[in-house]
C-alpha cells in the first residue's frame, strides 16, 4: 500500500470510545482480548499503522481496516499486534495435553506397534517438532509401545533447511533444563548447540504449503496436528480452506492444536472443542481408536 | 519409539472411502455413499463455474457439515454475482446451521454480494432482512454502513432495525445520527430507546 506517511503529531488523539470500538472489533475477528491495561501497547501500534497509512483520525484508519476488500491493512495490523517467536517447549501445556489426554484417548484400543502420527506445521526452524519429540520421550509412558512418526513442514525452504540442520542458540534453548540440554544436544563452539543425530533423524521434515490440496495429500492419516500461530495471518477464505485441508489430513477422532490466541470456533464448526490439562484443543468427529 | 515415516505411508481410516471414484465428481457429489467421497467431489468442482448451480443446490440437500464446508469453499473460490445469488436463497432455509454457514460465506465475498443484499433490503420476509442486516454488519464493503442506515430509516420491523443498529454501533458515522435518534419515536419501546442512546453516544465519540 503506497500511502503518504503522517507525523504522529498530525494524527488526532484516539479516544476512549475509539479504543473500545477497536477492542471489540479485534476480539471478534481474532479472539485476542485487549483491555485498558494494554492501552499503551495498543495505542503505540495503532498510531504506527495510522502513520503508515496516512490516516488523520482513528475513524479514517478504522474505515480502511474495516472496508478494504484486499484485507491487506488488516493483516498488517494483526502482524503488528501479535508478537511471535519460536523456542523449545513454547506453550508446553499443549504438549502436556498431548501426553495426558490426546494420545491416551487415540491409542486406547490401538494395537501395540501400530503407528501414531503427529504433524507440526508450520515447523519454522524446528523447535516445535523437536520439542514434541523430547516431550514424548520424557513424558509419555507408552512411547515405546507405538511407532511414533513426527512430520514437520513449512512453506519456507530456508527454515526447513535450518530445521534439518538442528543447530540452535541459547535464546531458543532458554526453557530447556540443563539435564535436557545435555541429554539431547551437543555443545558446539560459539554458544551453539546441535540436536543429537538420532533425534534429528527421527523427524520427517518437508516443504509444504497448507493451502495447496496437492501438497496436503501426503499428510493424510494424522492423529495430532500442531498448527499454531499460522491461521491468524491468513485471509478469511484461505483460513477456511486450510482448515478444510487439515480436517482431511486428520484421522477420525484426531486432534488439532492452535496457538493460545487462536480459536477454531471462529473459523469452522467441523471440530469439537475439548479441554485437556490447561488448554483447549479441537477434535474431528469419529473414533480414532 | 520414534520412527521416521519416509515413504512408508498407509491410508488413514478416513482415506479408505472411495478414492477411486473421483473421476466423476458430479455423480459423487450427488450420490457419493460417504462424506469423504462427496467432500472430495466438491473439492474437484472448485474450478467449474458451470457447476455453480449444482453446488448451490447440493448445499441445501447435503446433511454432512464437512461436505457443506467443502462446497462453500469451492463456491468462494469461484465467487461471482451468480454464486452470491445462488447462496442467498439458503437464507430462507429452516436449517439454522446452513443459514449461518451461508451468511459467513457471503461475508467473504463483499463485492459480489453487496448488490444482491441491496435488493434484499426490500424483501417481504422480515427474517431475511434481519439476516441481511447481520451479513452487512460484518461485511468489508464501503457501502455497508449506508445500507444499514437505509434499513434503520425505512424498515417497518423493529427487529430488523435493531439488527442494523447493532452493526452501526461499529461502522456508523455521525451522518446517521438523525435516523437513529428517530427510532424511539417510531418504536416506542424501552429497549429501542436504550439501544439508540448507546449507539448515539458511540457515534458521537
Amino acid at each position: 500500500m503506497n500511502m503518504p506517511q503522517r507525523k504522529v503529531s498530525e494524527i488526532a488523539r484516539i479516544t476512549q470510545q475509539d479504543f473500545e470500538k477497536f477492542y471489540e472489533f479485534f476480539y471478534r475477528k481474532t479472539g485476542i482480548v485487549f483491555t485498558d491495561k494494554k492501552a499503551y501497547f495498543v495505542e503505540r501500534r495503532l498510531l504506527e499503522r495510522m502513520q503508515a497509512t496516512g490516516s488523520e483520525t482513528f475513524r479514517d484508519y478504522f474505515s480502511t481496516v474495516r472496508f478494504q476488500a484486499s484485507g491487506e491493512e488488516w493483516q498488517q495490523l494483526v502482524n503488528t499486534m501479535t508478537v511471535n517467536e519460536t523456542y523449545f517447549l513454547r506453550e508446553e501445556y499443549q504438549f502436556d495435553a498431548m501426553v495426558e489426554g490426546m494420545l491416551p484417548e487415540i491409542t486406547r484400543n490401538r494395537p501395540t506397534g501400530s503407528a501414531v502420527r503427529i504433524w507440526s506445521t508450520p515447523c519454522s526452524t524446528g523447535e516445535e517438532p523437536y520439542s514434541i519429540a523430547i516431550h514424548l520421550l520424557e513424558n509419555w509412558k507408552r512411547a515405546d509401545d507405538f511407532a511414533i512418526e513426527i512430520h514437520a513442514s513449512d512453506i519456507d525452504t530456508r527454515v526447513v533447511a535450518q530445521a534439518r540442520r538442528g543447530v540452535y542458540g541459547p535464546r531458543s534453548l532458554q526453557r530447556l533444563s540443563t539435564a535436557l540440554r545435555s541429554k539431547y544436544f551437543t555443545a558446539l563452539d560459539d554458544d551453539q548447540f546441535r540436536i543429537r543425530e538420532e533425534l534429528r533423524d527421527s523427524i520427517d521434515f518437508d516443504v509444504a504449503n497448507i493451502v495447496d490440496p496437492a501438497n496436503m495429500t501426503r499428510f493424510r492419516g494424522m492423529d495430532v496436528i500442531f498448527c499454531r500461530n499460522l491461521l491468524i495471518y491468513f485471509d478469511d477464505v484461505s483460513r477456511r480452506e486450510s482448515v478444510e485441508l487439515l480436517y482431511e489430513c486428520l484421522n477420525p477422532g484426531g486432534f488439532i492444536c492452535l496457538g493460545h490466541s487462536e480459536s477454531m470456533t471462529r473459523i469452522s464448526s467441523l471440530f469439537r472443542p475439548r479441554k485437556f490439562a490447561e488448554t483447549i484443543v479441537y477434535q474431528k468427529a469419529g473414533s480414532g481408536a | 519409539m520414534l520412527v521416521k515415516a519416509g515413504n512408508r505411508r498407509e491410508a488413514g481410516p478416513d482415506e479408505s472411502a472411495s478414492e477411486e471414484s473421483v473421476s466423476d465428481p458430479v455423480r459423487d457429489l450427488v450420490a457419493g455413499a460417504d462424506a469423504a467421497t462427496r467432500r472430495r467431489a466438491a473439492q474437484n468442482l472448485r474450478e467449474t463455474p458451470e457447476r455453480i448451480d449444482l453446488l448451490c443446490e447440493r448445499l441445501g440437500e447435503e446433511p454432512d457439515a464437512s461436505v457443506r464446508a467443502a462446497i462453500l469453499i469451492s463456491l468462494l473460490r469461484m465467487k461471482s454475482l451468480a454464486v452470491a445469488a445462488g447462496l442467498v436463497g439458503h437464507l430462507r432455509s429452516e436449517n439454522a446451521a446452513l443459514r449461518s454457514e451461508v451468511m459467513e460465506a457471503l461475508q467473504d465475498m463483499p463485492d459480489d454480494v453487496e448488490p444482491v443484499l441491496e435488493r434484499l433490503l426490500e424483501d417481504p420476509d422480515s427474517d431475511v432482512r434481519i439476516f441481511v442486516a447481520n451479513i452487512l454488519n460484518g461485511l468489508a464493503h464501503p457501502r455497508a454502513p449506508k445500507l444499514l442506515a437505509r434499513l434503520i430509516a425505512r424498515d417497518p420491523h423493529v427487529n430488523v432495525c435493531m439488527a442494523a443498529l447493532d452493526g452501526l454501533m461499529e461502522i456508523g458515522d455521525p451522518s446517521m445520527t438523525a435516523a437513529i435518534a428517530d427510532l424511539p419515536r417510531r418504536f416506542p419501546e424501552p429497549f429501542v430507546a436504550f439501544a439508540a442512546t448507546a449507539a448515539l453516544k458511540r457515534l458521537k465519540g
